[in-house]
């Protein structure tokens, strides 16, 4: 019997060959004033799996705090916008997790499920060689649930908010040896916006019933806190780059006596790669401007 | 500028500051925690004037040093059953309470033995859950024993349309202990031709005892496209343990005017639990959201028969093969 690690090798080795053949690489291009053409803007994707541990705590459920792991998939888009490329870069996230925790006494369990989906644009400046640094705003929904199977009327906790987020990211590109290395940091912290949550003791049968007075709430941080944070540390193998990282989350509210804390460390393991449309062929004159230095 | 990012961090720092309160794994924490979830959920303790602020002093009182985890679930177990509340239950590894007086001070009423044996013959359908048959004088009878699991709507279907020539139809839910309410839903459904209102229902909105949302109505539809059962008598057969979602049913099913209510007064039971948990893992229920009748009326405390269909099953005559709820019953089904 060929054991599963090995099996599953071909084929993480042909999904890396498979996303690296339409890559480039985009260190060492020139720079886009050598061109007045339109520039070629990669698009900068990453994906990724993520596992680490989970701390979930919501009074309608338990006013006791549930621990356990988390495990989740996530993928980002990054590329410089089509106006002022060279200032510009948009991202687009998405993740989706999924917690499995126990209270203390491991007499109860408790799963969560966690999307999260982000659209952002920001400024971006180099102020050292190397070094890239981006502030700016943008959308991002969260929906999910908490669902603790032994509670009778109150077995699940849902979530779901809209709002926009202030985000920042650095990136930092230095050589160890001769493989090149981007260092990220991407920070997403959502601020105004609305979210869903049922009032202190409603049942979701009343909601069933059609109950719907008092389930909106306007969020910001007094009332709806959260922050995610993403280390991620690129190395450049072949036409591909294997990225490892951690990730920080921490998703706070608190409406209608209702306190919840979803707090999270996980670490991250992806491949990252650059893409060019070439549908109209690809003018090797045309400056490239990436969304990452 | 500096100001700005000042606020911003306190902003920030109030982001983080949701308190709650932590209660510590030990019997006074246990206890306290116990307390604090029924102080802060419980939804009747105004209603049933329950001094829930005295109690707990008594029960701190009565722990000890040393005591098992028997003595001491005991003792949390003797504190909830001031509530007075079938649907008040603590779940450990080793045991679940109940309150039982509900029930237990009262008739039983019923029979399963002598129901089967001398009225249904050891002879009779099943489906989802309901025990169906003709019994003489042309009147259906079904059994329902429970709510806990749902009621198909296709087998409801088949029940109805083999009892579409009886003249009137006995529904027994005696030692119904209650379940889903979506079963109760889909039942009465099958009796009514117009929308009707089913009772009202609210919710707590804080942790003060008085801190409620108002009262909703609750409205059920006929079945659409389903066997229904109507302007024939219904006889609704009821005991004292006819507890939550059968006494819904029965205080739904009062309203209509070709039904009547057989038996003994119901348990009771009219508030949707919740579940919380303590510090040490065992689990507490609670009755949260109080649910009355169409009339605005609290059914926590049982539901009375129809007028003049007030009776008991005495347990010497059920032994001997006579259900005295069930004979008044078939002959009510026969004449109304």
């Amino acid at each position: 019997m060929i054991p599963l690690k090995l099996r599953l090798l071909p084929v993480l080795l042909f999904l890396a060959c498979f996303l690296g053949a339409g890559a480039v690489t985009v260190t060492d291009v020139p720079s886009p004033s050598d061109s007045t053409a339109p520039p070629l803007r990669p698009l900068t994707a990453f994906y990724g799996i993520s596992f680490g541990s989970a701390c979930d705590f919501n009074t309608y459920l338990s006013p006791m705090r549930q621990t356990g792991s988390r495990f989740g998939l996530e993928a980002s888009w990054s590329r410089a916008t089509g106006f002022s490329p060279e200032k510009f870069i948009m991202d687009f996230d998405a993740r989706l997790a999924m917690d499995f925790c126990r209270n203390r006494q491991h007499t109860s369990s408790m799963t969560g499920i966690d999307l999260t989906l982000g659209w952002d644009m920001l400024y971006r400046l180099r102020p050292l060689p190397g070094l890239q640094i981006g502030a700016g705003a943008g959308i991002e929904m969260n929906a999910g649930a908490l669902y603790l199977p032994r509670n009778s009327n109150n077995p699940v906790a849902a979530r779901l908010s809209l709002g926009l987020t202030l985000n920042l990211r650095a990136d930092y590109s230095f050589r160890i040896g001769r493989l090149p290395v981007t260092l990220t940091d991407r920070l997403s912290l959502p601020s105004l916006g609305v979210f869903f949550s049922p009032e202190y003791g409603e049942s979701y049968y009343e909601i069933y019933l059609g109950d719907h007075n008092g389930l909106v709430h306007c969020g910001w941080w007094g009332n709806h806190f959260q922050v995610s944070n993403l280390l991620l540390a690129q190395f450049n193998v072949c036409h591909i780059r294997l990225g490892v990282g951690y990730r920080a989350e921490c998703r706070s509210s608190y409406t209608d006596h209702i306190n919840t804390r979803l707090v999270n460390h996980n670490l991250v393991i992806g491949i990252a790669t650059d893409w060019i449309n070439v549908t109209r062929g690809h003018d090797s004159s045309r400056p490239l401007i990436p969304a990452a230095y | 500028m500096k100001r700005l990012l000042y606020i911003l961090f306190l902003l920030l720092l109030c982001g983080a500051c949701h308190p709650y309160a932590e209660f510590d794994d030990d019997a006074e924490g246990n206890l306290t925690a116990l307390w604090t979830i029924i102080d802060e959920h419980y939804c009747f303790l105004d209603e049933k004037g329950v001094d829930w602020n005295g109690v707990l002093p008594v029960y701190r009182s009565r722990l000890r040093p040393g005591m098992t985890q028997r003595e001491y679930f005991d003792i949390c177990a003797s504190m909830l059953d001031t509530l007075r509340d079938g649907h008040v239950n603590l779940s450990s590894s080793f045991n679940t309470s109940y309150y039982r007086k509900w029930w237990t001070d009262y008739p039983q009423d019923f029979n399963m033995r002598t129901l089967q044996e001398h009225y249904l013959g050891f002879d009779y359908s099943t489906t989802s859950g309901i025990i169906y048959k003709w019994l003489p004088g042309n009147v259906g009878y079904m059994y329902i024993g429970s709510f806990n699991t749902p009621i198909g709507e296709s087998n409801l279907d088949w029940i109805l349309s083999y009892f579409k020539d009886c003249k009137g139809l006995i529904i027994d839910i005696r030692n119904n202990g209650g379940g889903m309410l979506t079963n109760v839903e889909a039942l009465v459904s099958r009796f009514i031709d117009e929308e009707i209102a089913a009772g009202y229902i609210r919710h707590k909105t804080g942790p003060g005892h008085g801190d409620f949302s108002p009262w909703r109505k609750i409205t059920y539809k006929p079945a659409e496209e389903r066997m229904h059962f109507l302007h024939r008598p219904v006889i609704v057969v009821t005991n004292r343990s006819c507890f939550s979602a059968a006494n819904d049913f029965v205080s739904v099913m009062k309203q209509l005017p070709n039904v009547r209510i057989a038996g003994a007064r119901t348990g009771g039971g009219s508030g949707m639990p919740f579940t919380s948990e303590l510090p040490n893992g065992w689990s507490v229920r609670f009755s949260a959201c109080p649910m009355t009748d169409a009339d605005g009326v609290s059914t926590e405390e049982g539901i009375d028969p129809s007028p003049g269909c007030g009776l008991h099953s005495p347990d010497e005559e059920l032994a001997a093969g006579t259900d005295r709820i069930l004979d008044f019953a078939i002959s009510l089904a026969q004449s109304l």
